[in-house]
């Protein structure tokens, strides 16, 4: 008996045709015009440091934790600032368990230089002594559901989660004033990151010949597309990354075009997470209140909210 | 499967069933002739639920459960929209969903011989009919109708393909015309081909036509019958 | 970024070039005996082997896409590469074969900013293996230091930290197939950048065609040289003699194993060995640099042995000296076209 080979998902050569001819008089299947955005939703349900980004079929999870940790040699003043992506087959049975993919790899990659090399999170912020101890911060970004785009998606999860993460205030003490003190946040306010900027990715398809150019491709499109680019921009209109690996070649003016699209498109998405993560605060201020006196039980409200 | 019955099925019928019900207790009937369909089973003298659906009775002694799922379980005489995965020398290989292949005769078409065998590309897309389905083997397929004609069977060309649950697939095929499809049709002119496994295929003269109906049918998912009719309203006034 | 001046008042990098010249390039084809196609990529001290083999049969998790009914495999080296790899494969996938079930096979040890010669050593190996493409590939890089756009980033400049763009281009098509970069940038700076790499591919093309043309000429002068002077052994074989007997040593043995893959090598110290380097086509020697450089073993020793070897090939094959003035007429020529060609534009 022959099994359905690993629940392969698979694309019809008339939805492949259709996708093309259809996208020639600028129609997507989803109804979108071709440089229209999914809708995003962006949810803080675990609380501080943690968000789940939806967009259009594709969901995110991204989640930030911090842990003391002895700084490398040649940057003593420095925090780091790590990413980590789970692809599991839950999202989709292409992914392997275990093994991450050259998507994981690559998604990895272009989130990690366009957050770390942008210097978009002030990791010098992070050292509480020179040489003896840093904060690590560490992106998890789990990929809940596959509907195509996850780059941005992801990048979007990373960007909220980290906005809305706090880090418990330590000082120092001791005799010699070598031994760090990390205050409970009951105790003393935890303090956010300092984020200098928001670098937004925003994946564009290229289509064969025809010049066809649309953005945050779906699953779909994704299979039938000839090339992708990731340009990952500020509202500032800086560029962070760019992410072309190989695929269908583009001329040069298509792709100042497509960083014109991206920067007004960052500008859009910049705001969305800043509404979102502004609301979010606001509702936990109001929620939580740790006083000094404040027990245990504080603590759960806030790890619940 | 035949069993002996004679009291009548109980209040269960169109009602929502779980797995592990009890529907009908043969014990208790005698010189009756049932059938039995998808989702019921026998154990001993009980006829117990296996999926969670409402069951349904067809006079004069049909009973089966309906539900909906993203999964298709082959069952003979549905008619499905199948893909075409591989060809071997006897047999096409067809995605149809369900958890094997499916095997598509080369013979199987009208008139079909060893001289005229069709050649089908990775990924084309098919109007079939299931013609074995039987546990523990990859399902048979077929592209003629009972008596061997080719009927509306075969390749679909162009168009689009989107998957649903099989129950909306059910749905959109019983009768009277489902009000999607009717206050669609009132409209847009298009071509449809619902599968049982959960396939549509749609075809009309412009893209934007095909992509409105597919939308419309894919949101109609969750939605109660007058839901539906107000939601094609809206999308239809929307493009006019 | 730090405090370093990369660009002296007068104009100048810290290696001596202008913003917008490139590094010495330096090519050579076939190189590893037993692949199906190899190539030797330099661009300064910055040095790739590419092997191609193929084809093979590919393992069952690669997904096949049906309109191209190969799949290129890029292996590197160590996990950190990832980039580099994936520069590499992105590129190479966008070779549409003609012919399905082609695999390639290759792999990069690398440093960082290596990523365009490792493209370049890539196309030329395909080249050199016959597999069909639609136009070739180079790639070049580009950064922006002291305010200043510069073409080729070297390993120091690379680690400044600053904005750093590689571009991928398909010359004839005037298509970019890759495009990476990192740091800020803004916009109309990046156009610059981008155009000043766009141009080093197209100096990188004109090189790459002209080694490929070469390559064809000395194949058939080899030929010739053969027959007529009966010799036993044309370059090939001489390749394998100096391989076979290289093999007892140790350190070899290990360089012979990562021949199977894109070696690249970081050597600071063979630089003022450029006039041995280019004697050509010497297989055995090469390899010998390689694994010991590999090895980072005493520089000394290694100049003292590589010299021997030398004066041995070169007492043997009068042939080759002319081969070895042409290609330094031809090193010491080439950055003054790409500079030329730069300054016009």
């Amino acid at each position: 008996m022959e099994g359905r080979i690993s629940n392969a998902w698979r694309l019809t050569v008339n939805d492949k045709n259709f996708i093309k001819t259809a996208l020639l008089s600028e129609i997507r299947i989803d109804g979108r015009k071709p440089f229209e955005y999914r809708k995003i939703s962006i949810k803080f349900d675990r609380g501080d440091g943690s968000s789940e980004v939806q967009l259009g079929q594709t969901r995110v999870m991204g989640i930030v934790t911090a842990q003391l940790v002895q700084p490398y040699k040649d940057r003593p003043k420095e925090g780091t600032l790590s990413i980590f992506t789970e692809f599991s087959p839950m999202a989709d049975p292409s992914f392997e368990p275990g093994r991450p993919g050259e998507l994981a790899v690559e998604l990895g990659r272009i989130i990690d230089r366009g957050l770390r090399e942008s210097r978009a999170v002030d990791t010098e912020s992070l050292c509480i002594l020179a040489g003896k101890f840093v904060w690590a911060i560490r992106i998890d970004l789990h990929i809940l559901d596959n509907g195509g785009n996850l780059v941005d998606a992801a990048n979007i999860a990373a960007l909220a989660a980290l906005l809305t993460f706090r880090r418990p205030e330590c000082s120092l003490g001791g005799e010699d004033g070598q031994e760090v003190i990390v205050h409970p946040p009951e105790i003393r306010e935890p303090l956010p990151l300092t984020v200098h900027h928001l670098p937004i990715a925003i994946t564009f398809g290229f289509f064969g010949n025809e010049g066809i150019l649309l953005i945050d491709p779906t699953h779909n499109e994704e299979a039938v597309m000839g090339g992708r680019m990731t340009m990952t921009v500020n509202a500032n209109g800086d560029i962070c990354a760019i992410q072309k690996g190989g695929g269908e070649g583009v001329p040069q003016r298509v792709i100042m075009k497509c960083l014109q699209l991206a920067t007004s498109k960052a500008a859009s998405i910049t705001k969305q997470i800043k509404d979102a993560v502004e609301a979010f605060t606001e509702r936990a201020l109001r929620k939580i209140k740790r006083h000094p006196t404040s027990t245990d039980v504080d603590v759960k409200e806030k790890q619940n909210q | 499967m035949e069993n002996k019955k004679s009291s009548s099925p109980a209040g269960f019928i169109d009602s929502t069933v779980v797995p592990g019900d009890v529907v009908l207790d043969l014990s208790s009937m005698t010189n009756q002739t049932i059938k039995i369909g998808g989702g019921l089973r026998q154990d001993c003298d009980a006829i117990s639920v296996m999926k969670a659906g409402t069951l349904r009775f067809s006079k004069p002694n049909k009973y089966w459960v309906e539900s909906s799922q993203k999964r298709y379980v082959p069952c003979v005489e549905d008619t499905v929209l199948g893909i075409v995965v591989d060809s071997k020398a006897d047999n096409f290989l067809i995605d149809i969903k369900g958890p094997a292949l499916a095997f598509l005769p080369v013979l199987a078409f009208e008139g079909g011989t060893r001289r005229n065998i069709p050649k089908f590309e990775v990924g084309t897309l098919l109007y079939l009919r299931v013609v074995k389905a039987n546990f523990g083997m990859n399902p048979e397929l077929s592209c003629t109708d009972v008596s061997g004609k080719a009927a509306e069977f075969g390749p679909l060309k162009d168009g689009y393909m989107f998957e649903i649950s099989t129950g909306l697939s059910r749905k959109l095929l019983s009768s009277p015309t489902c009000p999607i499809l009717e206050a669609l049709g009132k409209k847009l002119s298009f071509e449809i081909a619902i599968g049982l496994n959960g396939r549509v295929w749609v075809n009309a003269t412009s893209p934007d036509i095909i992509v409105i109906v597919a939308n419309a049918i894919m949101k109609s998912e969750s939605l109660s019958t007058a839901q539906q009719i107000i939601m094609v309203e809206h999308l239809l006034k929307n493009i006019q | 970024m730090s405090k370093t001046e990369y660009v002296s008042p007068e104009g100048l990098r810290l290696d001596g070039r202008r913003p917008m010249e490139m590094r010495q390039l330096r090519a050579e084809i076939g190189t590893v005996a037993k692949a199906n196609g190899s190539a030797v990529f330099e661009m300064g001290n910055t040095k790739v082997i590419a092997a191609v083999y193929g084809p093979r049969e590919f393992s069952c998790w690669f997904v096949v896409d049906d309109e191209c009914n190969s799949v290129f495999q890029v292996q590197n080296r160590s996990q950190q590469l990832n980039d580099q790899a994936l520069a590499v494969n992105g590129d190479i996938t966008c070779h549409p074969p003609d012919h399905g079930g082609v695999h390639f096979d290759s792999s990069n040890a690398s440093f960082s900013g290596t990523r365009s010669a490792c493209i370049n050593a890539a196309t030329l190996a395909l080249a050199d293996a016959g597999i069909p493409m639609r136009d070739i590939v180079t790639s070049c890089s580009a950064g922006y230091l002291n305010s200043t756009p510069l073409l080729d980033l070297n390993y120091i400049e690379d680690s400044a930290g600053g904005p750093d763009v590689t571009v991928g281009i398909l010359p004839k098509l005037d298509k970019v197939t890759l495009l990476q970069m990192e740091a800020k940038l803004p916009v109309d700076i990046f156009e610059n950048v981008m155009g000043l790499a766009v141009e080093g591919c197209k100096a990188v093309a004109n090189y790459i065609k002209e080694m490929l043309w070469k390559d064809e000429d000395d194949a058939l002068l080899k030929q010739a040289l053969a027959l007529s002077m009966n010799i036993p052994g044309s370059d090939s074989s001489v390749g394998d003699a100096e391989m076979s007997e290289a093999t007892n040593d140790q350190e070899l043995a290990m360089g012979m194993s990562c021949y199977l893959f894109v070696v690249l090598t970081y050597l600071e110290f063979l630089c003022h060995m450029d006039g041995l380097h280019n004697c050509g086509s010497h297989v055995g020697l090469k390899f010998y640099y390689l694994a010991k450089s590999y090895q980072s073993s005493i520089t000394k020793e290694l100049n003292m042995l590589a010299l021997q070897m030398f004066m041995l090939n070169g007492s043997i094959d009068q042939s080759e000296e002319s081969d070895v003035s042409k290609v330094l007429g031809d090193q010491s020529f080439m950055p003054s076209i790409i500079s030329s060609e730069l300054t016009q534009m």
